[in-house]
C-alpha cells in the first residue's frame, strides 16, 4: 500500500520533536544552548528524512552504512564544541539505529507515529527542569507537549479517515471528499476547543485552588494523626472579642488564598467567555455566508440540499394538569354530588348495567315517565356530559329528586 | 502540575467533544426510504429513494444508512449490495449542517412479491472517526412486483381458444326470455327460432336472438400445491403468470372474474379468496392477490380448498378455469362436477415438456396443456 503522505509528515515532525526535545534539555543544562544551536537542531530534519528513505527503498545495506557515515560526518562539523557534538552525533545515532532495526523487523511504522507515550518524555523533561529551576527551558517544553497532543489528535485523525476510505472506497458513490472536508473542519474544531482547554485550565489557576485544598486536607489530617484535636479545651476570648467575625480579613490582614483563588478564576472565567463569544460570533458568519451562496450542489448524483430554518417553528410544552382540589373536597362539588345521588338511586332499585346508556339505565330501574324523571335525567347529564359547573341548588335538588319515589 | 493541566486540558476538551457527538448526532437526523409508488411487473425496473435530512448545524462527515430488502430485488453491480439471504444495502453519505440528500437508486424487480422495508440502520463515526455510533430508524415503504407478462404467439393461441370455450358454452344454453335481437336465418338454426312476423314484414327469414341463460362470470382456480417433497416452483410461478394474464384478459373484456387459490398470504399466512367482480379495482385486486402468494408456504390439497368452496361456484354459476399441474382423481372429479352443473370448464395442464397429460377433455370439462420451459 502506499504509504499517506500526510501521515508521513506527522512522522517525521513526531521524531525530530522528539529527538531535538531529547537533545534540547542536555544542550540547555550544560549551557551549550544559543539561538545558533536551536537553528542547528533544525538540521536533526535531514539525517532523519535521508535514513529513513534509504531504509525503506534502498536495496542494499551499503547505501544505508554509507549515508549514515556522511551524516555523522556533517554533524561532527556542524557541532562547535564538544557538548554540541556529542549531542547532535548521538541524534544522528539514535535515527541510525531507529531506522536500522525497522529494516530489519520490517515494521516501518514503529516509533514512525505520534503516540500518548511519548508525551511521557517530554513530562520527564519537565519535572528535570522543575528539579534544576530552569523555568524558560519547563515552558518550552510545555509548549511543546501541547503541539505534541496536537499533532496525535491531527495523525489519530488521518489514520481512521483513510482506514475508513479503505474498508468503504469500493462503494460507489462514496463521498471521500465529503468526508475528507467535513473531517478536516471537525478537526479544526476539535483542535481549537482542545487549545482552549490546554491554555484555559492553567490561566484559571486551578493548580492553586488545588493546592489549597491539598493544604487544608493536609492540615485537617495533621490534627486528626497527631491527636491533640480533643483534648484541647476551647480558649477563652476576651468580652469585646466574642462579637460575630467578619467574613473579610481586616486592614493589612494577607485574604484567604482560596478566596482569592477563586475570584481569579471566576475573573479570567468571565474573559474568556467574551472573547470565545467573540470569536464564535465571528466564525458563525462566516459560515452563514458560505452557506448562502452553497445553498444547493449536485454530488455524485445525488442532489444536495440546504434546510432553512424555519423561524415560525413554535414549541409549546404542555402543561401537566395541576388540581390543587383534594379527594376528600372533590367528592363534595355539586357536580360529584349529583352524580353520586344519580349512581345511588340507580344502585338501589338494582344492580345497572355497565353498557347501557343513562335513559336506558333509568327505564332498567322501572321510573317512571314525567317531569320528575325529566328533571332527574336532565341534572344528571349536565353534570356528567355538561361544560358548565353545575350550582349548589341543583345539587340540592337532585338531593331532593334522589328521595322521590318515582312509581 | 501546570504540565497535568495542560494534559488535563486536551483530555477534558477530547471527552466534551466526544460526548456532545454522541448526545447530539442523531438529534433532527431524518432517514425516509421510499418505493416508487406505482407497482411493477417482474422483469421491469423501478426505483427507490432515499432521503437523508440532517435538521442541525451539527455536520456527520460520516454517515452509513442502511437497510434490508427481499433479493429478489436486484440493485446492481455498483450499488452497495451485499446479497446472502437478504439484499443488505448501505450507502455512505457526508452530511453537511442544515442540508437534504436525496438519492434515487434504481433496481430490477426479478420476482413477483410484495416487499416492505421496515427500518433503516444509520451507523455514523464520531469524532476523529473513530467511534462508531448507531441507530435505527423506522420506516415503513412497501412495493407490489406484479406477476410477468406472458406475450407470443402461443400465448395467443391459448387465449383463443379459451375464448372459444367460454363464448361456446354461452351459446349452449340460451334463456327464451332473454331477448337480444333479429337476424337472418341461417341452414343451422332450428324453425322454432324464427320470428314469423319480423319475416313477413322483412320479406325474408329472420330468426330471434336471445342471451345466454348462464352467467358471464370467470372463477381461476389456481392450484400450487405440491404433491411430492420435490418443489416446482417454475411451474407454479408461471400458473400465477398465466392466471394474472387470463384474469387482465377477461377483465378487459368486461367479465367477472374471482380468484380460489390454496397459495398462502405472504404476510396473512392465510389462503387468498378474491370474489368475483369486474373492472380497473378488480384488476389492481386480482394482481396484488398473485403477487402476495408465498410458494415457500405449505399449502393443502387443492380439491379440498374447491369442495370447500363448491356451493358458491355453483349457486353463481361461474365458468372454472383451473390452472394446476397435478392430475390426481379427486380434483378431475371435482372439476368435472363443476363442469357439469355450470355448463363447462376448464383445466390448464402447466406441466414440463416431459411430464405426461393424464387428464382427457370430456363433455363440459376441457383440458388444456401449456408447457413450462425448465
Amino acid at each position: 500500500m502506499r504509504e499517506d503522505r500526510i501521515l508521513k509528515i506527522y512522522g517525521f515532525l513526531h521524531l525530530w520533536l522528539l529527538a531535538a526535545g531529547i537533545l534540547f534539555l542536555p544542550l540547555y543544562a550544560g549551557e551549550g544552548f544559543s539561538p545558533e544551536t536551536g537553528a542547528k537542531l533544525l538540521f536533526l530534519a535531514a539525517p532523519e528524512l535521508v535514513l529513513r528513505e534509504i531504509s525503506v527503498r534502498g536495496k542494499k545495506i551499503w547505501s544505508y552504512l554509507g549515508a549514515s557515515l556522511l551524516v555523522f560526518a556533517l554533524f561532527w562539523f556542524l557541532g562547535e564544541g564538544i557538548l554540541e557534538k556529542a549531542c547532535f552525533l548521538s541524534g544522528a545515532v539514535f535515527f541510525m539505529i531507529l531506522f536500522f532495526w525497522q529494516r530489519l523487523t520490517g515494521n516501518r511504522e514503529a516509533f514512525f507515529r505520534p503516540s500518548y507515550v511519548c508525551l511521557l518524555f517530554f513530562a520527564l523533561e519537565y519535572i528535570f527542569t522543575l528539579f534544576y529551576d530552569l523555568g524558560k527551558l519547563g515552558n518550552v517544553f510545555l509548549i511543546v507537549a501541547g503541539g505534541y497532543w496536537l499533532l496525535i489528535l491531527w495523525s489519530r485523525n488521518r489514520e481512521h479517515f483513510l482506514g475508513y476510505c479503505g474498508d468503504y472506497e469500493r462503494l460507489y458513490r462514496f463521498p471521500r471528499q465529503g468526508i475528507a472536508y467535513g473531517s478536516r473542519l471537525m478537526l479544526i474544531f476539535l483542535t481549537v476547543f482542545t487549545a482552549g482547554c490546554m491554555a484555559l485550565l492553567p490561566v484559571l489557576g486551578i493548580d492553586r485552588g488545588i493546592l489549597a485544598v491539598l493544604a487544608l486536607i493536609r492540615r485537617g489530617l495533621a490534627i486528626l494523626l497527631s491527636g491533640t484535636g480533643e483534648e484541647e479545651t476551647p480558649q477563652e476570648l476576651p468580652q469585646e472579642e466574642m462579637g460575630p467575625q467578619p467574613m473579610l480579613p481586616e486592614t493589612g490582614e494577607a485574604a484567604s488564598p482560596f478566596l482569592t483563588a477563586l475570584w481569579d478564576i471566576l475573573e479570567k472565567l468571565l474573559m474568556l467567555a467574551v472573547i470565545l463569544g467573540t470569536l464564535v460570533g465571528i466564525c458563525a458568519l462566516f459560515y452563514w455566508l458560505y452557506k448562502k451562496y452553497n445553498s444547493q450542489a449536485s454530488e455524485n448524483g445525488d442532489i444536495l440540499e440546504d434546510l432553512e430554518s424555519s423561524g415560525m417553528e413554535t414549541r409549546e410544552k404542555i402543561k401537566r394538569k395541576v388540581s390543587f382540589l383534594s379527594p376528600f373536597l372533590k367528592g363534595r362539588t355539586p357536580r360529584a354530588r349529583i352524580r353520586r345521588a344519580y349512581k345511588q338511586k340507580l344502585e338501589r332499585l338494582g344492580k345497572p348495567s355497565s353498557l347501557a346508556s343513562p335513559e336506558e339505565l333509568e327505564d332498567q330501574a322501572g321510573l317512571s315517565p314525567g317531569e320528575k324523571r325529566e328533571e332527574f335525567h336532565r341534572l344528571y347529564e349536565k353534570a356528567r356530559y355538561g361544560n358548565i359547573p353545575c350550582t349548589q341548588e341543583e345539587a340540592k335538588r337532585m338531593g331532593k329528586l334522589e328521595r322521590v319515589d318515582f312509581f | 502540575m501546570i504540565f497535568l493541566l495542560i494534559l488535563a486540558g486536551g483530555l477534558l476538551a477530547q471527552f466534551l467533544a466526544e460526548k456532545y457527538y454522541e448526545k447530539n448526532w442523531s438529534r433532527k437526523l431524518k432517514v425516509d426510504i421510499r418505493f416508487q409508488p406505482e407497482p411493477v411487473f417482474q422483469g421491469e425496473e423501478g426505483f427507490l429513494t432515499e432521503v437523508i435530512e440532517n435538521d442541525k448545524r451539527l455536520f456527520l462527515p460520516a454517515l452509513q444508512a442502511g437497510f434490508v430488502v427481499s433479493r429478489n430485488l436486484s440493485f446492481g453491480q455498483e450499488e452497495n449490495t451485499s446479497v446472502s439471504d437478504q439484499s443488505y444495502k448501505r450507502d455512505i453519505f457526508s452530511v453537511m449542517g442544515r442540508q437534504r440528500i436525496i438519492r434515487k437508486v434504481s433496481f430490477e424487480a426479478k420476482k413477483r412479491g410484495y416487499y416492505e422495508i421496515q427500518k433503516a440502520d444509520l451507523v455514523a463515526r464520531g469524532i476523529l472517526l473513530a467511534p462508531e455510533l448507531y441507530h435505527t430508524i423506522p420506516c415503513s415503504t412497501y412495493l407490489y412486483v406484479y406477476p410477468g407478462k406472458i406475450a407470443g404467439e402461443k400465448r395467443e393461441l391459448l387465449f383463443r381458444r379459451i375464448t372459444g370455450v367460454y363464448e361456446s358454452r354461452k351459446r349452449l344454453l340460451e334463456d327464451p326470455f332473454l331477448f337480444r335481437g333479429i337476424r337472418e336465418y341461417t341452414p343451422e338454426d332450428p324453425m322454432n327460432k324464427i320470428n314469423w312476423k319480423a319475416s313477413a314484414r322483412a320479406g325474408s327469414f329472420m330468426v330471434n336472438q336471445h342471451n345466454s341463460a348462464v352467467s358471464g362470470n370467470v372463477c381461476i382456480l389456481l392450484d400450487v400445491e405440491d404433491e411430492t417433497v420435490w418443489k416446482y416452483e417454475e411451474i407454479h410461478e408461471e400458473g400465477i403468470r398465466l392466471a394474472a394474464a387470463l384474469a387482465e384478459d377477461f377483465l378487459s373484456r368486461g367479465i367477472e372474474v374471482g380468484l380460489i387459490t390454496n397459495g398462502r398470504d405472504c404476510q396473512e399466512k392465510s389462503e387468498i379468496f378474491l370474489s368475483g367482480q369486474s373492472g380497473r379495482g378488480q384488476r389492481e385486486k386480482m394482481l396484488q392477490c398473485l403477487a402476495r402468494i408465498d410458494l415457500g408456504e405449505r399449502s393443502r390439497k387443492f380439491s379440498d380448498c374447491v369442495e370447500e368452496k363448491k356451493d358458491l361456484l355453483l349457486a353463481k354459476e361461474s365458468f372454472c378455469i383451473l390452472i394446476t399441474k397435478n392430475q390426481y382423481r379427486e380434483l378431475e372429479e371435482v372439476m368435472g362436477t363443476l363442469g357439469e352443473k355450470n355448463q363447462g370448464s376448464l383445466c390448464l395442464a402447466t406441466l414440463y415438456p416431459e411430464m405426461e397429460l393424464k387428464i382427457k377433455s370430456r363433455r363440459n370439462l376441457e383440458v388444456l396443456r401449456w408447457e413450462v420451459k425448465r
